[in-house]
């Protein structure tokens, strides 16, 4: 079975769609493949049994897990147990272990094949129970375990038996081998017949069992499979029903899958789902209705209600879980399958809500925003009637075997539906009768948090009061408590901020909608554009400072991510850019220990070229903080006011404004959280783009050190940084009005003549500076020579 | 005027070639199963259009889901041996196996050569050409063309490489591989979406492409559909994809109801072929036509610098070929 079930597993994620490059979205039975929770409040391991957890609705194919993987594994530790058991204390777990699990390979070298270690020992010792006589290996063990010990002779020589088959069934794995033939089919018949026989001769009861199964797995994985359903209906009203059993059954029916009797197969696979909590997710995975006429024929065949509401429970997990919940509670409304079914079903429906506030637009629209009431009323209109009234009819009956389980999920529904009340009362009912763990205390809270919440149209003193305390929970408590997904309250913490943000907005409070719903997160590198509104930062400034805060102030305070520090430094860098250099100083005072944070390069150097890396790299005699740097602007633009040096002034005061746009070596001057990051300026929202890649004030200090220029060298100088601005003008304008990247048309640059080279070809190529221009850059170079 | 002659002259000459080209595309097929196995269709399918090449896909290159190591998936079986015909290996490498930081490209460059010998060596087949199959981006050009050169080295053998549109308009970006040709697959032209396109073919969206044909450097042969499935869609959502879907078959179905040309609606739940269907979910079904057929080459051969010499399609299925006319792949090629 092994190898089916893998073989099919790869052809789901490969072979199904070859050669298909389109782009599918949303696949997955519609949704984000992302899906792990973080769209949820409800956790569905809260009242659920484990095995159970891998059907939990999820975006993958298997919750968590995402497909099984363990087909070889899954029964390591069951079957070494077992086996230590039987042995008593006659072989350590190491010995156990390794004629159990060893797969360390041993060459052979006669006929170049393979075998493992423990099935070269477990042939040796074959042998020397047979022939009797001593051999290497037998003497190897014997000092290690008894080998005539009876217990420990029937574990060797059922193990000499199996491993065989093992070699089988485990098939060859090394990624990059071929077998031309396409399954690895056991053909030994002598060797099967030797374990049927053990199985008929045994009378010990754990050996028989044991036998009994491995005479089905060599069935199964022989050239003549159907055997195995002979065998197993011969013998199976002698075994007793346990793991062994239903591994069996799902043996037999993995050859009625592959003979296409798919309704006895997918019959057997919901029977090994319901009786065997360890093969659950396998028998869901196999169970696979082919056409409706199986799937009808599978319920013919089951004989009593249980068995029904077995096959709807499977089914219920691919298809529709209403319906199946439905069915299933008609038939056996006690069935543990229920409370599954239930947990997607209410998963589902969280999948419908939204969560965001932001209306659906087209792709690459610009979104639009939700009010809170209509964000309620989009909500309550996607709750599934159908869905909704099954569980409350369901809840109301009291009849399952986990009452609380349904109390919750219709609270929550209730909630969802704007019945808040009702929504109360649900509530109360599951915390009577829940078990109180700290799971189920924490679910229970968080939902009535979000009922309660939900209950808010407009914020009064009162109603917040009476979700503060639940609000600091979510924000400072739970983070510190739950790293993943095993208990899901990141949904409700963003979708509370968002809702405050949104009624702080209704109510025209900026400041309070800014703190809970912080515009454009700079992890994304487009900064902060709340703070492109002048009264907006003032405000901010005003609040941050503020000593008295309210609780809910305090509580928006500590959830947002910008300090009063960086929004003097984000007003010193604007103030900087608008040559506003004394405020500049006064803002990157406040800055904390941004002042002092120091250039990576010498912003006062201007290069022939723009490498950033280079002047990062190059000697610096003096490193310059950001205060040295705009003190040091304040004493140049003092000497130009005052007519001292105007040309050197005038020149470094160029270059400074140069090096901190994006095209100089000071990036980090402007990286900072308001304004944004990124080593491209597309990164930046429009009005810091234009900020970062705008070159009028370092021209304009250029054309001053021109005109204050006395010798020849000077003036060249001059107009090749002038070019260097000319240039970079031009290609801002050229992308700044691009909608797509691959409308970039490859242009000839190379012979792109700004007036600064025309100039200096012309009129200054008999100085030093030209030649070293010539010889520095290439672009120019080409120029010349065009 | 001796001059004119010669102008003249050289006009007829180049007239009379082209009215007598006799060098017409060859027939190809992709086989694109796991196991190789002819059907009597098949069979008298690539005899009638007296097909000596095909091109089978022997294995994808993916990462491994657990490991992120790239290993060969679903490699191919022979359940008999296309002996008669020139086999040209195809290796459909997943583009995000190039995106794996530190990937060793020689190592799988060299793991893949010794997988096709070795599917060569164990199934006594030989092959004088290689083809690689990526849907290679920005992101990995760098590593896909030394993948390819790697290959080349290695495997002593002629190398080609399938092309996309995109990668033909845009090829001074995306580059072009270092082989001995290409192949342009002109299909998967749209996205596969709810909405009322065919995501397979779509001449409004080739057009954008076509022009751009004459600039590309490499020599070009051309890959045609001849698939079609069905898209499977719930709630405006695309949720799966069926292939070998037979629309005859649903139109008997009272589980389903044509609501118009291309769109089943499910009526009552029910399981088909192994799917269950909601109610309401719909099904679009994307197949291309004889007539589609032919306006490809037309497009292709009017847009092409240099004549293909080999029309492949894609894919040999009985299911596909019981879809058209047994005089189809002829016609097609004569357009060349």
């Amino acid at each position: 079975m092994k190898r089916i079930f893998l073989n099919k597993l790869f052809l789901v994620f490969s072979s199904a769609l070859l050669f298909i490059y389109g782009v599918i979205y949303a696949c997955g039975g519609g949704y984000d493949y992302d899906f792990i929770g973080y769209n949820s409040n409800f956790t569905p391991e809260t009242f659920t049994e484990e095995s159970y957890t891998p059907l939990f609705l999820s975006g993958d194919v298997f919750y968590e897990i995402g497909f099984v993987s363990n087909y070889n594994s899954r029964f390591n530790d069951n079957i070494a147990k077992d086996w230590k058991e039987y042995l008593k204390q006659k072989a350590d777990t190491a010995t156990i272990n390794f004629f159990l699990l060893d797969k360390s390979k041993k060459e052979i070298v006669q006929d170049e094949s393979f075998v493992s270690k423990s099935e070269f020992d477990l042939d040796q010792l074959h042998l020397f129970y047979t022939s009797k006589k001593k051999n290497e290996t037998s003497e190897k063990w014997s000092k290690k375990i008894n080998l005539k010990d009876k217990e420990i002779k029937n574990f060797l020589e059922f193990m000499y038996l199996a491993k065989r088959i093992e070699s089988s069934s485990v098939g060859n794995y090394e990624y990059w081998s071929y077998e031309p033939a396409e399954a690895n089919l056991f053909s030994d018949w002598k060797w099967i017949g030797e374990i049927e026989k053990n199985y008929t001769d045994t009378k010990d009861s754990f050996l028989k069992n044991r036998y009994w199964f491995q005479t089905m797995k060599a069935y199964f994985y022989s050239d003549n499979n159907k055997k195995a359903i002979d065998f197993f209906n011969k013998t199976e009203a002698s075994v007793p029903k346990n793991t062994l059993y239903y591994r069996a059954l799902a043996y037999v029916a993995g050859v009625q899958y592959k003979v296409k009797n798919y309704a006895q197969s997918n019959y057997l696979y919901a029977q090994v789902f319901d009786k065997c909590p360890q093969m659950r997710v396998v028998a869901a995975y196999n169970f696979h209705p082919q056409e409706e006429k199986d799937w009808n024929e599978s319920l013919q065949l089951a004989k009593n209600n249980q068995e029904k509401a077995a096959l709807w429970a499977v089914q219920g997990y691919y298809k529709n879980e209403t319906e199946a919940i439905e069915k299933i509670f008609g038939l056996d409304p006690k069935s543990e399958h229920l409370n599954y079914l239930l947990t997607r079903l209410v998963n589902k429906q969280e999948d419908k809500i939204n969560n965001s506030f932001q209306k659906d637009t087209e792709p690459d629209a610009k979104a639009k925003s939700q009010t809170v009431a209509e964000n309620k009323a989009y909500n309550k209109s996607k709750v599934d009637k159908i869905a909704f009234d099954l569980v409350t009819k369901i809840t109301a009956s009291g009849n399952t075997n986990k009452p609380y389980l349904w109390d919750t999920a219709l609270g929550y529904l209730q909630t969802l539906n704007g019945d808040f009340s009702k929504a109360e009362n649900s509530f109360e009912k599951a915390e009577k009768s829940m078990p109180k763990t700290e799971l189920a205390n924490n679910q229970l809270r968080l939902l009535r948090f979000v009922n309660n919440m939900s209950k808010i149209t407009k914020l009064t003193d009162k109603n917040v009061n009476s979700i503060l305390k639940d609000l600091n929970w979510l924000y400072q408590e739970l983070p510190k408590e739950y790293r993943g997904t095993e208990f899901r309250y990141q949904n409700a913490s963003q979708w509370s901020k968002t809702y405050l943000s949104r009624l702080y907005k209704e109510q025209s409070n900026p400041v309070m909608a800014e703190l809970f719903g912080e515009t454009n997160s700079y992890y994304w590198g487009n900064g902060n554009s709340f703070y492109d509104n002048e009264k907006n930062l003032l405000a901010m400034k005003t609040f941050l400072a503020k000593p008295n805060k309210t609780e809910i102030e305090q509580t928006g305070f500590g959830i947002y991510g910008l300090k009063l520090k960086d929004i003097n430094n984000f007003q010193a860098v604007k103030a900087t850019y608008q040559n506003k250099i004394s405020d500049a100083i006064t803002f990157i005072k406040e800055a904390d220990s941004v002042q002092y944070m120091n250039f990576l390069g010498n912003p006062f150097n201007g290069n022939i070229k723009d490498c950033h890396d280079c002047d990062h790299t190059a000697y610096q005699k003096k490193k310059y903080s950001q205060l040295d740097f705009l003190q040091t602007i304040q004493l140049m633009q003092d000497k130009i006011a005052k007519n001292e040096d105007t040309y050197t002034n005038s020149l470094l005061l160029g270059n400074a404004f140069y090096n901190i746009t994006h095209f100089g070596n000071g990036r980090t001057f402007y990286e900072i959280n308001i304004v944004g990051y990124g080593s491209s300026p597309y990164s930046f929202r429009d009005s810091m783009k234009k900020m970062i890649t705008n070159c009028s004030l370092p021209k304009m200090y250029y054309q001053k050190a021109l005109e204050a220029a006395t010798t020849k060298e000077q003036k060249a100088k001059c107009i090749y940084l002038l070019a260097k601005c000319e240039r970079n003008e031009y290609y801002n304008k050229k992308y700044n009005s691009l909608n797509n990247w691959w409308e970039v048309e490859d242009n000839k640059i190379n012979f792109l003549a700004w007036s600064g080279f025309k100039t200096l070809k012309n009129e200054y190529s008999d100085t030093k500076y030209y030649k070293e221009v010539l010889a520095e850059c290439g672009y120019f170079n080409t120029y010349v020579n065009k | 005027m001796v001059l004119k002659k010669g102008f003249l002259l050289s006009v007829f000459f180049f007239l009379l070639t082209a009215c007598n080209r006799n060098d017409k595309p060859i027939i190809a097929f992709y086989y694109w199963k796991t196991t190789f196995k002819l059907s009597e269709k098949e069979k008298v399918t690539l005899e009638e259009n007296n097909v000596s090449k095909i091109y089978i896909r022997y294995f994808d290159i993916d990462l491994h889901p657990k490991t992120k190591v790239p290993f060969p998936v679903s490699p191919i079986h022979f359940k008999e041996k296309p002996t008669a015909y020139n086999i040209v290996p195809v290796v459909y490498l997943k583009n995000q196996v190039l995106l794996q930081p530190n990937l060793n490209i020689d190592d799988l460059a060299q793991k893949t050569v010794n997988f096709i010998n070795t599917i060569n060596q164990k199934n006594n087949l030989n092959g004088q050409e290689i083809q690689i199959d990526c849907d290679w981006t920005l992101a990995t050009k760098t590593i896909y063309l030394e993948f390819i050169e790697k290959i080349k080295k290695l495997s002593h053998k002629k190398l080609s490489a399938t092309i996309r549109l995109h990668q033909v308009k845009y090829f001074k970006k995306t580059k072009i591989p270092n082989v001995d040709s290409g192949v342009l697959m002109y299909y998967n032209i749209g996205t596969i979406s709810a909405d009322s396109s065919n995501s397979i073919y779509e001449k409004k969206i080739a057009d954008r492409y076509l022009k751009s044909l004459k600039k590309y450097p490499l020599q070009l042969n051309f890959a045609l559909p001849i698939y079609s499935w069905a898209v499977h869609i719930k709630n405006q959502k695309v949720i799966g994809l069926k292939s070998k879907l037979n629309v005859s078959d649903l139109q008997k179905d009272t589980n389903f109801v044509k609501i118009k040309t291309n769109y089943f609606r499910v009526k009552h739940a029910n399981y088909k072929g192994g799917t269950f269907y909601e109610k309401d979910d719909l099904l679009k079904t994307e197949a291309i036509t004889a007539a589609d057929l032919t306006e490809m080459a037309e497009d292709l051969n009017e847009n092409s610098a240099q004549a293909p010499k080999e029309i492949i399609f894609y894919d040999l299925d009985e299911f596909n070929l019981n879809n058209y006319e047994k005089n189809i792949f002829e016609q097609v090629v004569s357009c060349f």
